[in-house]
C-alpha cells in the first residue's frame, strides 16, 4: 500500500513516520510549485478556493509518482471544506487515474479500523502499533514545533539576514530522515542551540513589535501559498506569530489548539461570532482579540479568494480594528497573487506599525 | 410595534410562511422595497468587498429597515433535521447575524436560530416571540396553521428548467429581469423553488438545506428529457462550483447554460446570450 494525502506546509514531516511505523509506504509529492498550481486550476472548478486547486494539483504528481491511496481527513460540518475529499476524488477519477480513497471522519472512522487490521492481521498487534505510531509522531510533530517557534523568536535579532531559516532548513531535513526517538530528541537540544548562537547579542535588549497572523488554515500554514510571509516579517525585524502552525493543525478540530486555550477564544470571540462554521472562523476572531489583550502591534488576516467564513470574518475584524485601533492588513490570496504585490503590501503595513510605535513611544 | 423583514436571501424561501405566521400572531412587519440601484450601492457600501451580492444588496435592505422599523427579524438555520438526516444552513448565513451586529450599532435583533440539535424548530419560535406576551400554545398554534397553509405548492410544468437561489430568481434586479425576458420571449418554464422542502435520497454528501433542491430539479429535468436548461448564480458564491458541479455531471445530456451575474452584468449581454442558446435548443429538436 502506497499512500498519499493533500500537501500543507510541514505535516508532511510528521505524517511520513505515523504512515511508516503503520507499515504503509508514504509517497510525498514535491512542494508546491508552479506546475502543480497550474495543474490544479486547469482541473477545478473556477470559483474553488486556492488549497483547493494546489492540493488538486499535488495530488495528480503523487499519483504520476506511483501512490495508490489517497487518505484525505474531512468532516460533515456546514463549510464546503466536508466535500472536497469527494470533488477531488471525481476529478481524479474523471482524469483517468485509480485509486484507493480513504476519508478520515466521524462516521467512517470504522471502515478504517477494518482496513488497518488486514494489514497486521491480529487485534492486538494493531492497537500496540497503533498506539507507538501515534506516540512517535506525536513527539516529532512537537520537535518540529519547538524548532520552528525558536526560529521564528530569532528571526529578527539574527546577526546575518536569511541563516535562520537555513538552519532551520537543515534541522528539519534531518527531522525528516530519522526515525528514531533519541535521534529526534538530539535533534531538538543541537538545533536549539545552534539556533540560539545566530542572536546578534547587541540586538538582543531591543523592542520587537509583535505581529499575530490569523485566518484560514491552509494560508497559514503552507510557506508556497503565503509567500513565506513569517520568514519576510521576521527578516524585516517583526516577531510574527501565527496562530497556527503544521503541529497545532496535526490535532483534531476539537482539541486543536489545546482544549483551555480554545475555550478562552470561544470565550473572547463570543461577543462577536457565536457560532463556528469551520475554515477557523472562531480562532481567526478569537486569536486577534487575544492578540490586542496581549499588546501585539499589528494583525495580518491571511485567506483565500472565495473562502466562504473568512470573507464573513473579514467585516467583523475591520469593525474589530476600529473599535481598539490596532492596525490589520487584510491579504485574500489567490493564483493569481504575485510575491512583489505582498511585498509593497506588508513594507507599507509595516511601516504605520513603526510610526505607530514611535507616536507611541 | 412594527418587525422588519428584508427582502433579500432566505428570506424569499420562508416568506409565505412568515407572512401567516405574522398574521396569525397578529403582528405587523414591513417588507423592505423591492431591489434597486441605490439598495447595492448602499449595501457594497457597508459589507466586506469579497461577500457574494445577494449579500450586499441584503445589507442594503437593512440599511432602509433601520429608519422605520422597531426591531429586526433575522433567521439563523445552524442545524436542521429532514428524515433523519442533518442539514446545515449556507455558511454565510450561520454569520450572518453576526456580521449585521457588527455593522448595525443601534438596532434590535430578533434572532430566530434554528439549531435542532438543541431545539425543535417550533420552540425556537416560541424563545423569540414570547417576550411580546405570547402563551406557547398561541405561538405553536400559529405555527402549525402556517406550516399547513403553506405545505401545498403549485406544480407547474415547462420546457425548460431554470435553476437558481429564489432571492436571485425572483428579485427583479439581481436576475436582471430574466424571468419577465422569458416570459415575453414565449418561453414556458420552470423554476426549481418548486422543488424546495422535497428531500430525495441521492447525493447524500450534499448536507445544504437550502441548496438540496437544485439538485433535485436537475434529477427531475433528467428523467423527464427537458431541453434546457439554465443555471443562474451571483458572483462569488462559494456554494455554486460545487452544486453547478454536481448538476453538470447529472444531467450531461441536456443543454446548460451557465450564468454568473456581478454588480456590472448588462442586461443587453444577457439577452444576447439568452436568445442564443433558445436558438441552440431549436435547431437540436429539428
Amino acid at each position: 500500500m502506497k499512500a498519499t494525502f493533500p500537501y500543507m506546509g510541514n505535516i508532511y514531516i510528521p505524517l511520513k513516520t505515523l504512515l511508516k511505523e503503520l507499515n504503509i509506504e508514504p509517497v510525498i509529492p514535491p512542494p508546491p510549485n508552479k506546475e502543480t498550481l497550474s495543474l490544479g486550476t486547469k482541473y477545478s472548478p473556477e470559483l474553488m478556493c486556492l488549497p483547493f486547486k494546489l492540493t488538486l494539483g499535488n495530488l495528480i504528481k503523487a499519483l504520476e509518482m506511483g501512490a495508490d491511496t489517497i487518505i484525505h481527513c474531512s468532516g460533515f460540518w456546514s463549510c464546503r471544506y466536508g466535500h472536497y475529499p469527494y470533488l477531488h476524488a471525481d476529478i481524479l477519477r474523471n482524469l483517468g487515474y485509480k485509486f484507493f480513497h480513504i476519508i478520515l471522519k466521524k462516521e467512517e472512522l470504522k471502515n478504517v479500523y477494518i482496513i488497518l487490521k488486514n494489514l497486521f492481521k491480529k487485534d492486538t498487534i494493531l492497537l500496540e502499533k497503533i498506539t507507538k505510531a501515534v506516540m512517535k509522531t506525536y513527539f516529532k510533530s512537537t520537535v518540529m514545533e519547538a524548532l520552528e517557534r525558536k526560529a521564528m523568536a530569532v528571526r529578527p535579532l539574527e546577526k546575518r539576514k536569511g541563516q535562520t531559516t537555513k538552519v532551520l532548513n537543515k534541522y528539519l531535513k534531518k527531522l525528516f530522515r530519522t526515525e528514531n526517538i533519541f535521534q529526534m530528541k538530539k535533534i531538538k537540544k543541537l538545533g536549539i542551540r545552534n539556533l540560539e548562537n545566530l542572536i546578534d547579542e547587541e540586538k538582543r535588549k531591543s523592542f520587537v513589535p509583535k505581529i499575530k497572523i490569523v485566518g484560514e488554515a491552509f494560508c497559514l500554514v503552507e510557506p508556497y501559498v503565503n509567500f513565506n510571509i513569517v520568514e519576510k516579517l521576521g527578516e524585516m525585524g517583526f516577531y510574527a506569530d501565527p496562530f497556527l502552525t503544521a503541529h497545532s493543525w496535526l490535532g483534531f478540530h476539537s482539541i486543536r489548539l489545546g482544549n483551555n486555550l480554545y475555550k478562552k477564544i470561544k470565550n473572547l470571540a463570543k461577543e462577536y461570532w457565536r457560532y463556528n462554521i469551520g475554515g477557523e472562523d472562531m480562532n481567526t476572531i478569537g486569536h486577534t482579540l487575544l492578540a490586542i489583550k496581549e499588546g501585539y502591534s499589528g494583525v495580518i488576516h491571511l485567506h483565500p479568494f472565495g473562502c466562504l467564513p473568512q470573507t464573513m470574518t473579514q467585516g467583523i475584524l475591520e469593525k474589530i480594528s476600529e473599535k481598539y485601533s490596532i492596525p490589520l492588513l487584510d491579504i485574500s490570496l489567490d493564483e493569481h497573487t504575485s510575491e512583489n504585490i505582498m511585498e509593497n503590501r506588508l513594507s507599507a503595513f509595516l511601516e504605520i506599525i513603526k510610526r505607530k510605535i514611535k507616536i507611541w513611544q | 410595534m412594527k418587525i422588519g423583514i428584508p427582502q433579500g436571501l432566505y428570506f424569499y424561501y420562508h416568506k409565505d410562511f412568515l407572512l401567516e405566521f405574522f398574521d396569525n400572531l397578529g403582528l405587523t412587519i414591513i417588507f423592505s422595497s423591492d431591489t434597486n440601484q441605490k439598495t447595492i450601492e448602499e449595501g457594497s457600501r457597508l459589507t466586506p468587498s469579497e461577500i457574494c451580492l445577494p449579500m450586499k444588496v441584503f445589507f442594503g435592505h437593512i440599511k432602509e429597515l433601520t429608519a422605520n422599523c422597531d426591531y429586526l427579524f433575522l433567521i439563523r438555520l445552524v442545524k436542521k433535521y429532514v428524515n433523519k438526516r442533518p442539514l446545515f444552513g449556507c455558511p454565510k448565513f450561520i454569520g450572518l447575524p453576526d456580521l449585521v451586529k457588527a455593522v448595525f450599532n443601534n438596532i434590535k435583533i430578533l434572532e430566530l436560530v434554528i439549531d435542532e440539535e438543541l431545539k425543535s424548530e417550533e420552540e425556537s419560535y416560541y424563545e423569540v416571540f414570547k417576550k411580546f406576551g405570547f402563551s406557547k400554545k398561541e405561538i405553536l398554534d400559529a405555527y402549525k396553521k402556517a406550516k399547513e397553509k403553506t405545505k401545498e405548492k403549485k406544480w407547474e410544468k415547462g420546457d425548460i428548467l431554470i435553476i437558481g437561489h429564489p432571492y436571485i430568481l425572483f428579485d427583479r434586479r439581481l436576475s436582471l429581469e430574466l424571468l419577465d425576458i422569458l416570459k415575453t420571449m414565449g418561453v414556458k418554464f420552470v423554476t426549481s423553488f418548486q422543488f424546495f422542502g422535497k428531500d430525495f435520497d441521492k447525493e447524500k454528501e450534499v448536507c445544504w438545506y437550502y441548496h438540496r433542491h437544485l439538485l433535485l430539479a436537475a434529477y427531475w429535468a433528467k428523467e423527464n428529457n427537458i431541453s434546457g436548461i439554465i443555471t443562474i448564480n451571483a458572483f462569488p458564491c462559494g456554494t455554486q462550483p460545487i452544486i453547478d458541479e454536481k448538476i453538470k455531471k447529472i444531467c450531461s445530456h441536456n443543454n446548460i447554460l451557465q450564468l454568473i451575474i456581478d454588480e456590472h452584468t448588462q442586461k443587453e449581454a444577457f439577452i444576447t446570450r439568452l436568445e442564443s442558446f433558445l436558438d441552440l435548443i431549436k435547431i437540436k429538436q429539428k
